[in-house]
């Protein structure tokens, strides 16, 4: 099909300038930070000649630009660079934590599809009913609560008081979480009840859209069975807009997963992120950074993709 | 095979939409129902499929189908006589066609058993059958097109029972031919019975056995189509009949005296095009292509054609909204630039447009009376008492009320929008007013007030008039002039008068063979008859 391939490759083109652009505000961003490094790592009782050396191992001395395309070009050949503070090699530092972010964010992702589309769909389509006024009340209510919040309610209320899971997510040294699935339980929770809420809001809005329009009301009065009705002529039209919905909900977990890391003391990205900002380490941030980047573009860029060939209009335009 | 029995709905604050209507249709029966809007046609035609629209309710009264109660089958039951027994047009056929399903399976999944295949329904309302035309998708499709395929998703189930709601008001000549015949083929083969909904009396003339004619939810009439339609008993039927435009009957309006010397508005060799899409898949449409004519003080020139044959292009390009590719526009004599932006207050001030959706024009949260009240700021530099003043004129001169002026444009008929639009328009004290087919979205009777009101305005102000409309036989009855728009080029321009006497292009032959006429529907009836009798009787 070729308009489907040249829409790839386009969408494609306009990834990479998007992450381009990203990764030079962050590289500028992480260069502003005040204080030196070279002073960090030193303490404050350095000599201004240890200190000159260690500028010049860390070519701190070159201009901002050079150090940018070094740093650069590092990333093409896959070369993340090594921490500033610890001199262990970047990749190294954020495998494992990258890992475990990714399980909570797509275990959390996996849940904030089914809970948002299943509320949606259940007051969405058909207007006005007692179950459709609940669920926007209650997910008006779930979405006025912040993240941490609620995770807080739950540490102290399941962990605590009740004691069936552990208020602490601590992964063990050789394993995955998967090892103690018990310990994504209150993260995920915590993170796709806001999420859930949010998403299923935006996605019966366009459900409810959909099922006023002409055609939909017109294949009721056809006849048609209802299950026909909503798969067929229904639900495809809310198809984009639904995507489009979830693809906003990777900002939110890269985001939602720092707060909720640090709380649970998981050992992810988020959790990482925090320490190496703390302690200056800008190759750690940068590439951690750029990961979370990547992974919000890739999310809008497979929405857009979805929202594309589920609409006959557009895909078979020109 | 229908029962109607003192069917009873309410809207709103128990407003009557229904009141205790009854009608009966046999197998192989047409009826038509007639009325202007908010006369509950509608309503009754839904009410027929055991519908009712979300808002109202039913208070008394039964509908039966083949004996059973519409109203106490439940849900599965009701759904199988829809899906077995029904077909159902609304008002704007295309819009059933739900955009991401193909034309095959739009079809297909109302076909029962008995039904022929989907390649002989769509031959059946003259589309192509082949592969590729079925994989298309409902925007591939011209509007035309669009509502066949409409037709054929409705009589796919073969249909004891037809509802059909205006289906000629969207529709161009020969689709609504096609619809004729497609009729009657139910009618003969399977005596379908039919209930026509429509206000355009011409049609139902054509169709229709019976007729009832309802106003405010109340039958005031019945009878046989011909009777009812000829020579009506009451005042309402007599009223619907006589706003019914004829172009066989009513005289063309003589064209002024040319003594002007100059013409008020002169458009040169003007041409629109639209870039459809982007990159390979780029198409150019030429809206309008090298249309020229003049217009003088106090004269109607009606601009006629199908729909997007360019008249609101042109439309938009006279009151500088759409700026041209090339042309010239010229008021008074000296030219005007292109876009409202780089015109002046006077020119501004002097073409005026009155829209197709008045509704849509005016701003939803405040009084119809403050956007007339903003364009007499605007465009006249008025304020305080004196603006105030103005706006009561205004209203005297449409005929508005002044309390309907305060209320906020959706609380207003479609009437009474049209009439606050107007006054809007006429606040500039414009040279010309352009209206956009102002009258497409109203009933007969309401459409022929706001004719009357735009010829006592002309009478009154000797302003030019630029009347796009696809209804010639409506521009017939008050337009000096009339232009013909086929696919973007102006093919005749002539006086109304010679136009109707002796067409010159094959689209103003076509659009003159396809207008309305009540008059010769009825007598060609009438000619059908009489034949049949004399060959049964020999």
């Amino acid at each position: 099909m070729p308009a489907g391939l040249s829409y790839a490759a386009m969408r494609m083109a306009s990834a990479i300038a998007t992450l381009l652009v990203v990764s030079m505000i962050l590289f500028a961003a992480v260069e502003l930070l005040p204080g030196d490094p070279a002073q960090q790592i030193l303490g404050i009782n350095a000599t201004p000649e240890r200190l000159d050396v260690l500028r010049e191992q860390l070519n701190l001395n070159d201009p901002i630009p050079v150090r940018y395309a070094s740093w650069l070009w590092g990333m093409l050949q896959g070369d993340l660079g090594e921490s500033v503070r610890t001199q262990h090699p970047v990749d190294e530092l954020i495998g494992r934590p990258a890992r475990n972010t990714a399980i909570l964010a797509v275990t959390a992702f996996a849940a904030i599809v089914v809970v948002a589309l299943t509320l949606a769909a259940l007051s969405g389509v058909r207007d006005g009913t007692r179950t459709s006024s609940l669920i926007s009340a209650a997910s008006l209510s779930a979405v006025s609560v912040p993240e941490f919040i609620i995770a807080g309610i739950l540490i102290s209320v399941v962990g605590l008081e009740l004691g069936w899971l552990p208020a602490v997510s601590l992964v063990p040294r050789d394993g995955t979480p998967f090892s103690r699935p018990e310990i994504l339980v209150l993260p995920v929770i915590s993170l796709s009840i806001v999420g859930g809420a949010y998403g299923a809001r935006l996605i019966r809005a366009a459900v409810a859209d959909a099922a006023r329009m002409p055609h939909v009301q017109a294949a009721r009065l056809a006849g048609l069975n209802e299950s026909r009705v909503l798969i067929r002529h229904l639900l495809p039209s809310a198809i984009p807009t639904t995507v489009q919905v979830l693809a906003f909900m990777v900002p939110f977990l890269v985001g939602g997963a720092v707060v909720v890391e640090r709380i649970f003391a998981f050992p992810g990205l988020g959790s990482q992120l925090v320490d190496r900002v703390a302690l200056r380490d800008a190759p750690v941030i940068e590439a951690i950074g750029l990961i979370q980047a990547a992974a919000v573009i890739i999310g809008f860029q497979v929405a857009d993709a979805v929202g594309f060939f589920a609409s006959p209009e557009r895909r078979t335009a020109g | 095979m229908i029962e109607v029995r003192d069917l009873d709905i309410r809207g709103r604050l128990d407003a009557h939409i229904l009141g205790g209507v009854s009608v009966d249709l046999e197998p192989g029966q047409t009826l038509a129902a007639v009325g202007g809007s908010g006369s509950g046609k509608t309503t009754l035609g839904l009410a027929l499929l055991g519908f009712i629209r979300p808002g109202m309710r039913m208070v008394g009264g039964e509908v039966r189908f083949q004996g059973q109660d519409m109203f106490g089958l439940s849900e599965a039951e009701l759904r199988r006589l829809r899906r077995e027994s029904i077909a159902y047009l609304p008002q704007n056929p295309a819009s059933t066609l739900t955009p991401t399903m193909r034309v095959e399976d739009l079809v297909e999944e109302r076909r029962l058993a008995k039904s022929e295949p989907t390649q002989e329904l769509l031959e059946l309302v003259n589309l192509p059958s082949d592969h590729s035309f079925r994989r298309r998708f409902p925007h591939q499709l011209s509007i035309g097109q669009q509502q066949r395929v409409a037709m054929a998703r409705a009589i796919a189930n073969q249909p004891s029972l037809l509802i059909l709601d205006e289906p000629t008001s969207s529709i161009d000549p020969t689709t609504q031919r096609l619809m004729l015949s497609l009729v009657e083929r139910l009618r003969d083969e399977q005596a379908a019975a039919t209930l026509l909904i429509s206000h355009d009396l011409a049609s139902v003339a054509r169709m229709a056995d019976e007729v009832i004619v309802l106003r405010s939810g109340e039958v005031v009439e019945r009878g046989a189509a011909r009777h009812v339609l000829d020579s009506p008993d009451h005042a309402y039927s007599k009223a619907l009949v006589a706003a019914s435009p004829d172009i066989a009957v009513d005289e063309p309006a003589a064209v002024p005296d040319a003594t002007e010397p100059a013409p008020v508005l002169e458009v040169r060799r003007l041409s629109v095009r639209f870039n459809l899409g982007r990159g390979r898949g780029r198409r150019t449409i030429r809206a309008a292509q090298d249309v020229a004519f003049n217009l003088a003080s106090g004269e109607t020139l009606a601009l006629i054609g199908r729909s997007g044959s360019g008249k609101s292009t042109i439309a938009r390009a006279l009151v500088g909204l759409h700026p041209p590719d090339a042309g010239e526009l010229r008021l008074d004599g000296s030219p005007i630039p292109a876009r409202l932006r780089s015109r002046d207050q006077t020119q501004r001030a002097a073409i005026q447009l009155v829209p197709q959706n008045p509704e849509e024009s005016f701003n939803p949260r405040r009084s119809v009376g403050d956007g007339i009240l903003r364009s007499i700021r605007h465009t006249r530099g008025l304020g305080g008492s004196t603006a105030t003043d103005r706006l009561a004129q205004l209203l005297d001169q449409v005929q508005l009320d002044p309390a309907l002026a305060r209320r906020r444009p959706h609380e207003l008929s479609g009437g009474e929008q049209q009439r606050a639009a107007i006054a809007r328009a006429l606040a500039a004290e414009p040279k010309i007013l352009v209206c956009d087919e102002i009258t497409t979205a109203l009933d007969t009777i309401v459409q022929r007030q706001i004719i009357d009101l735009l010829k006592r305005i002309q009478n009154e102000t000797s302003i030019s008039l630029l009347f796009i409309t696809h209804d010639l036989a409506l521009a017939h009855e008050f337009a000096h002039r009339v232009g013909v728009l086929d696919e973007g080029k102006l093919v005749e321009i002539a006086s109304m008068a010679e136009f109707v006497r002796d067409p010159q292009a094959a689209e103003s032959r076509e659009l003159l063979d396809s207008a309305v006429s009540l008059s010769r529907t009825l007598a060609a009836r009438q000619l059908e008859e009489d034949e049949y009798r004399a060959v049964a009787a020999s």
